[in-house]
C-alpha cells in the first residue's frame, strides 16, 4: 500500500496560545513545509480528549498530532498534564484497535519555534507516508473524509 | 415514526403503572413512559426529545404492564427514526466509546485485546468453548480514572472454566457485540459487528459461547439468532454456567454478608434471577442479603452512553444506600456496565455511600478451592 500516490491524511490538533501561534512562525518565516496536515485550533491541549482522535481515525485519517504549550508554559496552567493524561488513554484505546503507536503524537511547541514545527511537521508527515494507509481507515474515502459534519456536544 | 411497529401501542389502557415503575421519570420531568405510549399509540409524532435518550431500556415499565405494550422495545425503534432523520444522541464523553464500536465495525483489523493473558489462565485456541471478552479490556483503559476492573471478570470466569476443566477459547478477532449500538438506533454499526463476528464464531465453530456480560449474551444468544439465525450454539451468561456446573465447583467457606444487583440485562431481559443467587449461595458461610428491590423490582445501575445526568445520578445514590442498608460488605454484580456506572458515581467527593462492588465471576473464581 506504500506508494508514492498515497496522500497521507493527517490531523493536527494545535493550542491557541504556543502551537498555533508556533505555525504561524513558521508561515511568516516562510520556512518550508509540507502542507499536507489539517491544522484545528484547540484554545488547549488539555481539550483534546479521546473522543476527538478516536472519531479522526474513525473517518479516515491516517495520522493526528496533538502539539500544545512546553510543560510549565500551558496559558491554563495544568491544561498539557491533563492532555498527557488523555492521550495516554486514548494511544491505550488505538493501540487495542490495531493503530500502529507512530500514528498517534503529543508534542510540545512554542510560539517562538517556527523551525520546530516545520520540521516536526515534515518529520510527522513521512512517518505517515511510509505507514501507509491507515488500518481503521474504512470505507473512507478523500471526499468523505473531512466532508463529514461531526457534532460534539458536550454532554454528561 | 415507527408506528407501525407499535401496534402492541394501541394496547395501552393509560393505567400509569410504567411511569410509576420507571425509575427515571421520578427524577426527570421529561420522560414518562406513558405519556411516550399513548401519544405513539394516538399516531401523535412523539418526537421524544430528551425523554426518548433518558430511556435506560432497564424494563422495568415492561414488567410491571398489564397489556404487555412493547414498551422497552419500541425504544431503539424511536432512536433508530430520529437518527434517520439526522438527530443525534447526547453521547456522553462526545460518544468516544461508540466510536471505538465504530471504528471495530470497519474493517477486519487485527486488535491487541488479550494482552492482560497471563499463563495461569490457560485458554485452548481450539477448544469448542468459546469465552467472549466483550468490551472489557476497552472498558478498563477507557474508565481507568475510576480504578474499574472489568478483567477481573474475565478472569474469574477462565479460572472457573479451568476448575470445571474447560479451558475455553479466547478469540483476539473478537468486536463488541453491538449492543450499545442497537439500543441507541444505529442499525449499521449494530449489523457490521454483528456480521464480523458471526464470520469469526463460524471459523471456531464453537458448541457454546459464554460471556461475562449480560449485555453480550443477549445480544450474541437472543438478538443474533432472532437477526441473523445465527451463532446455532447456546450462548450463556457466566452464571448460567456455574449454576449448572454446581457438582463441579468447590468453595473455600467465607464468612462474607452480600447482596446482588441484578443487572437489568440479566434479570428483566434474560430472567436470570436464581442463577446469580444459586451461584453464590455456593459458597459456604456467605450469607446473601436481598435488598427491597430485588429481582424483576431491581433498579439497574442507570449507566447508558447515552445520558449522565441528576436522575441517573439520584438512582445510583438511592441504590448503593439500599445496599448498604442491607447490613453488606459487598454488592455483587454480574455486569460489567454496573460496576462501572456505581464506581463513577462513588469517585465523586467522597458523600455516595461506598459499599465495594465485585463482580459475580471475580467472586466466585476468588473463593475457589
Ligand atoms: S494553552 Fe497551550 S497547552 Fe494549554
Amino acid at each position: 500500500m506504500n506508494n508514492s500516490d498515497f496522500e497521507p491524511r493527517i490531523v493536527v490538533f494545535a493550542c491557541n496560545w504556543c502551537s498555533y501561534a508556533g505555525a504561524d512562525t513558521a508561515g511568516v518565516s516562510r520556512l518550508q513545509h509540507s502542507p499536507k496536515f489539517r491544522v484545528i485550533r484547540t484554545m488547549c491541549s488539555g481539550r483534546v480528549n479521546s473522543v476527538h482522535i478516536l472519531k479522526a481515525f474513525e473517518m479516515g485519517a491516517d495520522g493526528v498530532l496533538v502539539s500544545g504549550c512546553h510543560i510549565g508554559d500551558c496559558h491554563y496552567m495544568f491544561g498539557n498534564h491533563w492532555a498527557i493524561k488523555q492521550f495516554d488513554v486514548t494511544r491505550d484505546l488505538l493501540n487495542m484497535l490495531g493503530l500502529e503507536e507512530a500514528r498517534t503524537r503529543l508534542e510540545w511547541v512554542s510560539a517562538a519555534e517556527g523551525p520546530k514545527w516545520a520540521s516536526l511537521i515534515d518529520e510527522f508527515v513521512t512517518t505517515i507516508q511510509q505507514l501507509g494507509p491507515s488500518p481503521l481507515r474504512g470505507e473512507s474515502t478523500e471526499e468523505s473524509f473531512g466532508d463529514r459534519e461531526i457534532d460534539m456536544e458536550v454532554n454528561g | 415514526m415507527a408506528n407501525t411497529e407499535l401496534k402492541g401501542a394501541m394496547r395501552c389502557l393509560d393505567c400509569g403503572k410504567c411511569t410509576s415503575a420507571c425509575p427515571v421519570a421520578r427524577f426527570n420531568l421529561v420522560l414518562s413512559p406513558r405519556r411516550l405510549i399513548r401519544q405513539l399509540g394516538c399516531g401523535v409524532d412523539a418526537g421524544c426529545g430528551d425523554a426518548l435518550w433518558s430511556c435506560l431500556t432497564c424494563g422495568r415499565c415492561d414488567a410491571v404492564c398489564p397489556q404487555e405494550v412493547p414498551i422497552t422495545a419500541a425504544m431503539p425503534l424511536l432512536r433508530a427514526d430520529v437518527r434517520a432523520e439526522g438527530g443525534k444522541p447526547p453521547f456522553t464523553r462526545c460518544g468516544a466509546m461508540e466510536s471505538v464500536a465504530t471504528i471495530q465495525s470497519q474493517g477486519p483489523v487485527p486488535q491487541n485485546r488479550l494482552e492482560w493473558l497471563t499463563d495461569d489462565l490457560r485458554t485452548d485456541p481450539e477448544s469448542k468453548t468459546l469465552l467472549f471478552i466483550g468490551c472489557t479490556p476497552y472498558f478498563d483503559k477507557f474508565f481507568v480514572e475510576h480504578d474499574v476492573d472489568t478483567l477481573a471478570a474475565v478472569k474469574g470466569a477462565i479460572r472457573i472454566l479451568n476448575a470445571m476443566g474447560i479451558e475455553p477459547a479466547v478469540l483476539a478477532d473478537e468486536r463488541c457485540c453491538g449492543h450499545d449500538a442497537l439500543w441507541s438506533g444505529d442499525e449499521k454499526t449494530f449489523s457490521d459487528l454483528a456480521h464480523l463476528n458471526l464470520e469469526m464464531f463460524a471459523k471456531a465453530a464453537p458448541d457454546l459461547i459464554v460471556t461475562v456480560c449480560p449485555e453480550c449474551s443477549l445480544t450474541l444468544g437472543r438478538t443474533y439468532p432472532e437477526r441473523f439465525e445465527a451463532p446455532g450454539c447456546p450462548v450463556k451468561h457466566i452464571t448460567e454456567v456455574v449454576s449448572e456446573h454446581y457438582e463441579e465447583l468447590e468453595f473455600t467457606a467465607r464468612e462474607l454478608t452480600v447482596t446482588f444487583q441484578d443487572p437489568c440485562r440479566l434479570g428483566r431481559h434474560q430472567d436470570l434471577y436464581v442463577e446469580p443467587r444459586e451461584g453464590l449461595e455456593m459458597i459456604p458461610d456467605l450469607e446473601l442479603r436481598e435488598m427491597p428491590r430485588n429481582r424483576a423490582a431491581a433498579v439497574c445501575c442507570a449507566g447508558s452512553w447515552l445520558t449522565c445526568n441528576q436522575a441517573s445520578k439520584k438512582i445510583q445514590s438511592d441504590r448503593l444506600a439500599e445496599a448498604e442498608a442491607t447490613g453488606a460488605e459487598l454488592m455483587v454484580t454480574a455486569c460489567p456496565k454496573c460496576l462501572i456506572h456505581f464506581r463513577c458515581s462513588q469517585s465523586g467527593v467522597g458523600e455516595e455511600p461506598g459499599i465495594e462492588i465485585r463482580d459475580f465471576a471475580d467472586l466466585l473464581a476468588e473463593s475457589l478451592q
